[in-house]
């Protein structure tokens, strides 16, 4: 199948003096440095740096507006930036336009062509690098057998399912084996099941093709369930970047831990090092330093206990009533009431009961459950508006 | 899109109005004014002084305005038929609606004598049906002549500008409006107007502006009694030489057009907003219930007489003999003959100037194709500057300029040509260049206002796929852009032909005698007495109509090709 | 669709553009640079009415080894204009085409240069209004009211003698003419009424006409195509040339034995309009403009006008052809009026008619 890997297309002209060989120890794949661009008066990057290896997936994570698909049109070519550089291989394309980067971008509506049915979309990058037509016969048949729609080449694409459209997209950028590929929430108008499906199709075509790529999206599962490493933007900026992983475990700021649905941050004050006084009473804080901040109560990690068991060592308990509660499956989304503050946890639903109005006890182990942003103010300021 | 590259695609259609418009008009109206002692201001003055000027201006605008409106009242209900459904005879429908838009007007104006004139075929049927003495239509000179006649030649242009737009817009939107509780009338106003503004405004102003320099419908319908400002112009010019006050008038003229056209950009900057288009497969439905049929065949039917009974009169002028009485044998009955047809190919005094019909048709399609080119390649560039650099300062400025040539009087620009292109290298003052020339100058705008909002509507994002997938812009400009606009090219291109088809002002007056045009042929023959020239002139009448039809048809079906449905 | 004919179109614009900006072969500048040997070419300029015989241009083209080239500018107005305004750089050698009514007007822009031609001895001086031969006169025709002879035949009524008879009760609601403002026939018989009536008097008559249900209509083509009753039309009086009869057989469906319509010559009712031609100041080719003049003066030119143009040659002996001889009769008399009076006038008398007649 595909094994030749990043077929590099015969381009001239602008940034062809490129010698990927030369300077391919520097900064091999792509790097981009403080990238500026603004529409008007709204700001829509503001010092965008990041790099993306030869073979990584990195998926940009941020809620929708914060500067996501800017940021993959000015890595395409689409759109000038302000201030700051995008090299491939330490390479700057500041000179090269859109159609001699190399680049493929599947746009979130997949655009694709109306008057061409699906060979001819799907053909279309190969015929503009010229390749001759009996070798894009075989690579559009490759392709479309790739992204599993065999038989439907001579179909009006006018006529394709959301789903289907997805994969003409998908297929249409990659055909011509782009040395980067990027793709700008390109689940986001399906339903779920076929989401969920659609995903792992992605990341096995993905991780066979060892493409590089960069996968934007709103939606923490997609990017947590495909991505190598994972930046967070937002307001313009890159909030945090790490492996799925660490981000989920240490949410850099109050803002990412809210948009990775972590809600629960009250505000607090350290007094006495390695204790914060809050709304909630005092909790331990080993580490804790004199100031104000915000303390995130992890909603995963609280165990509902009976009022009377005795208390694990290094634990605390909050005790408070039950307002709501709703079935997740294999877990509650349960709403508690303690001392007038609502917190947000997911309980075991295993042999337990939720029902509303009920007092409850939580037991939480604070190193697991605890994060302090010192300085940090009102929640209301990581707000995903 | 950057200015450099914004002003490189101005620049051949710039160059091409400088040096064929800007130029000769400039050196007539100088020349002009420095005939008059006041000078240009001398000569404004007493223009605006005079009470004959302001009641023909005056005159010129509300017939205008009331002539688009009627305009506006027949092509919009046909332009949603031809828009919204299928069905046999469409094409049919479409071209036989665009031949009275190359007819010249003494044809049209004979056509509308053969059916409604004193003795035409209306009142010789009324008269003998109602025993009457006096023919019972007053038709001719008057009014309801000029007003009928603009809406006989403008309505195309609503048709052609305004439906194919309106086939193209996503008809789920009105689906949705009516989920949404909308009612018929509701989602014309909230839905179908908004959204079909650019599309109105851009066809009102084209009709407004032919209604506006119109000369030969006046002339020869309206009678002595209406003086449009062309025609004050014409009289003016060529009847009492005061060349002075001809300018004077024609910048007059010059200043309306323009301050239309600038009130039009400024409108149509703030009506038009891309919209994704439907290829017109899933715009268009089939007529299935019977309602809807009775209600499109009583439409098209409608439209079908207003467009077919003064042609086919005409036609059938052609292949009747009216024999001129003689002492003799009288009375002559009317009978059928081919004796025109027959004629037309006899040249029977031996003249110079004689040409074969086939020689004609041959030099009229020969010039109208050298239009099409010349108004595509000129068009094209501009309309994509329109459409790519959207609000820029460049386009604002030049936009109105390219109307402009639409509402300069011919006689004006006819002598400014000979003023102006007299020496090499650009002695075009008895070249066979100049008519095709002169016709792309009308024709130009109207390609850029057909092709214009078409690209407009091309959502940018399918370049931008293009641009990724390695298609340089010129690339995605022909792979892309043109192909799904492919119908507002043909468009472009049939309106390019039929002006340059029709035209007759212009090339009375520019062009080589040895190579006359079908209508000038038949001015020729309309100039002598003689029952043979008059039926002779209705014959290559019915020819130029025929040829007219059958290239227009031909050029609609140029889209069978791949993605035809746009 | 196959776009790929965009390609070829800038090309074309190309090719296009450059060849208009090589001097077109066929430019009088070429004859500049003609040698002596190769033929000289001789630019015509004149009206859209202007015809010839194909045979009679070859005669003159092979007997002076020259080309002529006609260069057609509209109607009359419109090709005096165009020598007007390009007298710098005279757009050609000779002009045909200035009438009587323009006559003085186009003298006053000093725009000929004069040629005592030979032949004009044989022209009646009546023909010869410029004393200083800067135009010369080629052919005349008058303009009168014709009348439908069917049409009086059947309703037996005499048709009318004069242009008084026009204004009694029995012609009413018969007469269609002209616009004087957009029609050249219709100049003429405004200028025929001033010369009859005077300059103070003719109004006077205008009003008669009117009150007679006179119809003004804007071009000679819809008053006679569409008006008079001979070609369709209700009005069986028309203001028409007096070659018209003849036209009227000569371009009859089935042969005539005579004339479908007659002409009114009695108390002058015609205006004879002459036409002239001229050499343009400025011509490179004086000597073939010369001999082009006395060729149009010479017989076999003169007699090949009539069947042409309609009108009748200023040359007497040159023979007319026989239908004009059988079906066309040229007035005793015709309005006099002088070029200079007609210069001076014309504006005044035309807004005055407008006023009278019009509103």
């Amino acid at each position: 199948m595909l094994q030749q890997r990043f077929f590099t297309r015969p381009k001239k002209g602008a940034g062809g003096g490129e010698d990927h060989t030369a300077q391919m120890g520097n900064h091999p794949g792509l790097q981009i440095v403080d990238i500026h661009k603004s529409f008007g008066s709204k700001l829509a990057l503001a010092g965008v740096s990041l790099q993306v290896l030869p073979g990584e997936i990195l998926a940009v994570l941020g809620p929708s507006g914060c500067g996501k698909s800017t940021l993959l049109h000015i890595i395409a070519g689409l759109e000038t930036p302000e201030r700051g550089r995008v090299l491939w291989d330490g390479v700057d394309l500041a000179g090269t336009p859109a159609h001699q980067r190399g680049f493929g971008l599947m746009f979130q509506d997949y655009a694709l062509f109306p008057h061409m049915n699906v060979f001819q979309n799907v053909a279309f990058g190969l015929q503009m690098a010229g390749l001759p037509p009996a070798e894009t016969q075989a690579r559009v048949a490759e392709t479309l057998a790739l992204v599993n729609l065999p038989e439907m080449a001579q179909r009006d694409v006018n006529t394709l399912s959301g789903g289907e459209q997805q994969r003409v997209a998908l297929g249409r950028a990659l055909a011509p084996r782009p040395r980067l590929l990027m793709l700008d929430e390109p689940l986001g108008a399906l339903d779920r099941a076929l989401r969920e499906r659609l995903l792992l199709e992605l990341l096995a075509i993905l991780r066979r093709l060892q493409q590089t790529a960069i996968y934007v999206t709103h939606d923490q599962e997609e990017a947590f369930s495909l991505a190598d490493r994972v930046a967070v933007m937002q307001a313009g900026r890159i909030v945090q970047s790490g492996a799925p992983q660490d981000i989920y475990l240490h949410p850099a700021t109050p803002f990412v831990a809210r948009f990775l649905g972590m809600g629960n941050l009250i505000e607090g004050r350290v007094n006495t090092p390695g204790q914060v006084e809050t709304a909630l009473g005092a909790l331990p804080l080993p580490g804790a330093q004199p100031g104000t901040g915000l303390v995130l109560l992890r909603p995963d990690a609280a165990e509902l206990v009976a009022a009377d068991a005795p208390l694990r060592a290094g634990r605390f308990r909050l005790q408070g009533e039950l307002r709501a509660c709703s079935f997740r499956g294999r877990t509650w989304q349960a709403e508690v009431v303690t001392r007038g503050v609502a917190l947000r946890f997911e309980l075991p639903a295993a042999g337990q009961v939720c029902a509303a109005g009920q007092p409850v006890t939580l037991e939480i182990d604070p190193v697991q459950a605890l994060q302090w942003y010192p300085g940090a103010v009102s929640p209301e300021s990581a707000d995903l508006a | 899109m950057r200015v450099k590259s914004l002003a490189l695609l101005w620049m051949a259609p710039l160059g091409f109005l400088a040096l064929f418009y800007f130029y000769p008009l400039g050196s007539i109206l100088q020349l002009s004014f420095a005939r008059s002692a006041g000078g240009a201001a001398g000569a404004l003055l007493e223009a605006l002084r005079s009470v004959a000027v302001r009641e023909a201006l005056w005159f010129t605008l509300w017939q205008a305005a009331l002539s688009t409106l009627l305009t506006l009242l027949v092509g919009l209900p046909g332009a949603y038929l031809l828009a919204r459904y299928q069905f046999r005879g469409k094409s049919w429908l479409m071209a036989l609606a665009s031949v009275p838009f190359v007819l010249p007007t003494p044809v049209v104006a004979a056509a509308f004598h053969a059916l409604l004139g004193p003795r035409g075929w209306a009142n010789q049927l009324l008269m003998s049906l109602l025993q009457l003495e006096t023919p019972p239509i007053a038709f001719v000179n008057s009014l309801a002549a000029i007003l009928a006649a603009h809406v006989f030649y403008n309505t195309t242009i609503v048709l052609r500008v305004v439906g194919d737009f309106w086939s193209r817009l996503d008809p789920r939107l009105w689906q949705a409006a009516q989920a949404l509780g909308a009612s018929r009338r509701q989602r014309f106003l909230r839905l179908t107007l908004p959204l079909l503004a650019p599309a109105i405004a851009a066809a009102s102003l084209l009709v407004f502006i032919f209604d506006f320099t119109s000369f030969g419908v006046i002339l020869l319908l309206g009678g002595p009694r209406f003086a449009t400002l062309e025609v004050a112009i014409y009289q003016q010019a060529t009847g009492l030489f005061n060349l002075p006050l001809a300018a004077a008038l024609s910048l007059i003229q010059l200043v309306c057009t323009l301050s239309l056209t600038v009130i039009y950009s400024r409108l149509s900057a703030r009506l038009s907003r891309p919209l994704s288009l439907r290829p017109r497969t899933y715009t268009q439905q089939r007529l299935r219930t019977w309602r809807t049929r009775l209600a499109a065949g009583l439409l098209a039917g409608a439209l079908l007489v207003f467009f077919t009974l003064p042609l086919a009169a005409l036609a059938l002028r052609s292949v009747t003999s009216i024999e001129a009485r003689s002492r003799l044998d009288r009375p002559a009955a009317p009978g059928l003959t081919l004796d025109y047809y027959r004629e037309l190919g006899v040249n029977r005094r031996g003249s110079l100037f004689y040409v074969t019909p086939a020689t004609a048709i041959a030099i009229s399609l020969g010039y109208a194709a050298a239009t099409v080119l010349l108004a595509l390649a000129l068009g094209l560039p501009v309309a994509w500057a329109l459409a790519r650099g959207g609000d820029a300062p460049l386009n604002r400025w030049l936009d109105p300029l390219l109307l402009l040539p639409l509402g300069t009087s011919a006689v004006t620009l006819g002598l400014g040509f000979i003023v102006a292109l007299d020496r090499p290298p650009l002695d075009l003052r008895a070249s066979p260049l100049l008519p095709p020339l002169a016709h792309t100058l009308v024709a130009f705008p109207f390609v850029v206002r057909s092709l214009a909002p078409a690209l407009r509507s091309v959502r940018p994002r399918l370049r931008q796929a293009a641009a990724v997938l390695g298609a340089s812009p010129w690339q995605a400009l022909r792979r892309i852009e043109l192909p799904i606009i492919g119908r507002a090219l043909l468009v472009g291109a049939a309106f390019a032909f039929s002006i340059s088809m029709g035209e007759f002002g212009a090339t009375a007056v520019i062009a080589r005698p040895e190579y006359p045009t079908i209508p000038i042929a038949i001015y020729r023959l309309l100039s002598l007495p003689g029952s043979l020239n008059y039926g002779q002139a209705m014959a290559l009448s019915a020819i130029l109509m025929a040829v007219t039809a059958g290239s227009i048809l031909a050029i609609d079906r140029l889209r069978t090709g791949e993605g035809d449905e746009f | 669709m196959n776009t790929k004919f965009l390609f070829p179109i800038f090309f074309l614009l190309a090719a296009l553009l450059m060849a208009a900006c090589q001097p077109a072969p066929s430019t009088p500048q070429v004859t500049q640079t003609s040698s002596p040997q190769g033929p000289q070419t001789l630019s015509v300029i004149t009206h859209d009415s202007f015809a010839v015989s194909e045979a009679v241009v070859a005669a003159f083209e092979q007997q002076h080894n020259a080309r002529v080239q006609f260069i057609k500018s509209g109607d009359a107005g419109a090709t005096l204009n165009k020598a007007i305004l390009s007298k710098d750089n005279p757009l050609g050698d000779v002009l045909f085409g200035v009438d009587n009514t323009f006559l003085s007007r186009a003298l006053a822009e000093d725009i000929f240069e004069p040629y005592n031609s030979p032949l004009l001895a044989q022209v009646p001086a009546e023909f010869r209004l410029d004393d200083q031969n800067r135009l010369l006169p080629i052919d005349y025709g008058d303009v009168c009211p014709n009348y439908d002879i069917a049409y009086f035949e059947d309703k037996g009524l005499a048709p009318p003698q004069t242009l008084d008879d026009l204004l009694e009760p029995q012609y009413k609601g018969l007469l269609v003419v002209q616009n004087p403002a957009t029609s050249s026939p219709g100049l003429a018989f405004l200028l025929t009424t001033v010369a009859n009536y005077g300059a103070d008097g003719y109004l006077e008559y205008w009003q008669g006409l009117a009150a007679n249900d006179v119809l003004v209509v804007n071009g000679w083509d819809t008053a006679y195509y569409s008006e008079f009753s001979l070609h369709g039309g209700t009005r069986p009086i028309v203001i028409s040339y007096g070659s018209s009869p003849p036209a009227e057989v000569i371009f009859a469906e089935q042969p005539l034995e005579t004339a479908p319509t007659a002409v009114v010559t009695g108390g002058r009712a015609c205006f004879r309009q002459v036409e002239f031609a001229g050499i343009l100041k400025g011509s490179q080719e004086r000597k073939l403009a010369e001999q082009w003049l006395d060729f149009m003066l010479s017989l076999e030119f003169q007699q090949d006008m009539p069947l042409q143009m309609f009108v009748y040659p200023v040359n007497p002996q040159a023979a007319l052809p026989d239908e004009f001889v059988r079906y066309s009769v040229i007035p005793q008399e015709t309005a006099a009026l002088s070029p200079d009076e007609i210069a001076t006038g014309r504006e005044a008398w035309l807004q005055a008619w407008t006023e009278t007649v019009l509103r």
